[in-house]
């Protein structure tokens, strides 16, 4: 099987034996245009020796079972998307309910993922997760859509099957497979910063909380969250205090995910319509 | 924290406003108050993001945020203002007394010029 996907720019093709198609329609939302000339490939397959992938001509692994080098193919693709990257990027998810495009920038086990695939069930379109890629000219928002990467509670709060790919820790989901993703707009305005923040239940607060927050809490945790400030760090403040004055911000408290997502959408969309 | 080049390196916002310094108000008051000159360092670059103000520091290392008060004190500290001049216009803006501020004025002066954001002689 082949797939020929785009990462922000980025143009690799994946040729995998067929048992191995999983991995294929895992990155199928990443597939690149029909004309898009890949800059290089991987290659999954299975010889005397075992598993082997290889990137071009180099051999990357070796493995008794196609799954960790599908693993190793699924966190490359961040590499290939992400090193080479000077425009700003920020560690979080970005999800689109009508007009509104919301950013959530976070710490690694803020709860964003969960977070993001309860948006995405609840019918927000997936923009990205993992990586808020932001243009060169700063400011609007690159739709990254890789699959999102689960922990097992995340998965059993969102009600999901077990993932075909996965490792000790994460299982791996198409977001098409949970929900809408945005189609192939270059690029997004953002008109959210949401800052979420998990919380146990409170007798007499309700379940889910939105509070504004000043901008420049919203652009503090954008460079707090900075993956790539150090190729152009001032580049990284321009985007971030632009993006957070361009924004509303907001402080999201909630106890569950899908409660949060549902509640969130339903705000949302009583707002567009008025 | 400053920006280093590390891929998951985070970027340290510091607020200034619960910072005070004895020593940098005792050394102004050697020189003399009234003779020291206050300007950004060049190369700062300044975002005024909602109520607060944000600078980066002219080697890119460190970004700072400036909670409304503070951010009132680093507006007044325009290249040649000393600090009884900035004193003197912040007690005026807030209504209060020049002496009822001077501590934490002084203080945030202090810090911003510890940190290189501004400088002063």
């Amino acid at each position: 099987m082949r797939l020929t996907l785009q990462a922000l720019g980025n143009v690799r093709q994946l040729e995998v034996d067929d048992r191995a198609a999983a991995l294929v329609h895992l990155l199928s939302d990443l597939e690149a245009a029909p004309t898009a000339t890949a800059g290089g490939r991987w290659h999954l397959h299975e010889d005397d020796h075992g598993w082997a992938l290889h990137e071009d001509l180099a051999l990357l692994g070796r493995a008794d079972h196609w799954m960790p080098l599908a693993v190793r193919v699924l966190r490359r693709v961040d590499d290939v998307a992400l090193d080479r990257r000077t425009a700003f990027v920020a560690h979080g998810a970005a999800v689109r309910l009508d007009g509104r495009v919301a950013i959530m920038p976070a710490e690694s086990g803020a709860g964003k993922t969960t977070l993001a695939a309860a948006c995405v069930a609840a019918g927000m379109d997936y923009l990205s997760d993992e990586a808020l890629p932001f243009s060169a000219a700063g400011e609007q928002l690159l739709p990254y859509p890789r699959p999102l990467a689960l922990d097992r509670a995340g998965q059993q709060l969102l009600g999901l099957p077990p993932p075909v790919v996965h490792d000790a820790a994460e299982g791996w989901y198409r977001a098409s497979d949970l929900g809408p993703v945005a189609g192939p707009t270059p690029a997004f305005r953002v008109t959210d910063v949401v800052l979420p923040r998990r919380r146990s239940a409170e007798r007499e607060r309700p379940d889910v909380e939105l509070r504004p927050l000043d901008p420049a809490v919203g652009a503090q945790a954008l460079l707090r969250n900075g993956l790539n400030h150090f190729h152009d760090a001032t580049a990284a403040f321009l985007t971030a205090t632009a993006v957070a004055t361009a924004s509303r911000v907001w402080c999201l408290e909630y106890e569950d995910a899908p409660t949060a997502a549902r509640w969130l959408s339903a705000r949302w969309a009583a707002e567009g319509r008025t | 924290m400053h920006f280093s080049p590390h891929r998951y390196s985070r970027l340290q916002n510091t607020d200034v406003r619960a910072v005070l310094s004895k020593e940098w108000a005792n050394e102004i008051g050697y020189w003399g108050l009234t003779s020291v000159q206050l300007r950004p360092a060049e190369g700062v670059l300044t975002r005024t993001v909602g109520d607060q103000a944000m600078l980066l520091d002219p080697s890119a290392e460190r970004a700072l945020s400036l909670n409304p008060t503070a951010a009132a004190v680093w507006a007044h500290c325009q290249p040649g203002a000393q600090l009884e001049t900035v004193l003197a216009q912040l007690a005026a803006a807030y209504g209060v007394d020049a002496e009822t501020i001077r501590d934490d004025v002084t203080a945030t002066i202090d810090h911003l010029v510890e940190l290189g954001f501004l400088q002063a002689g």
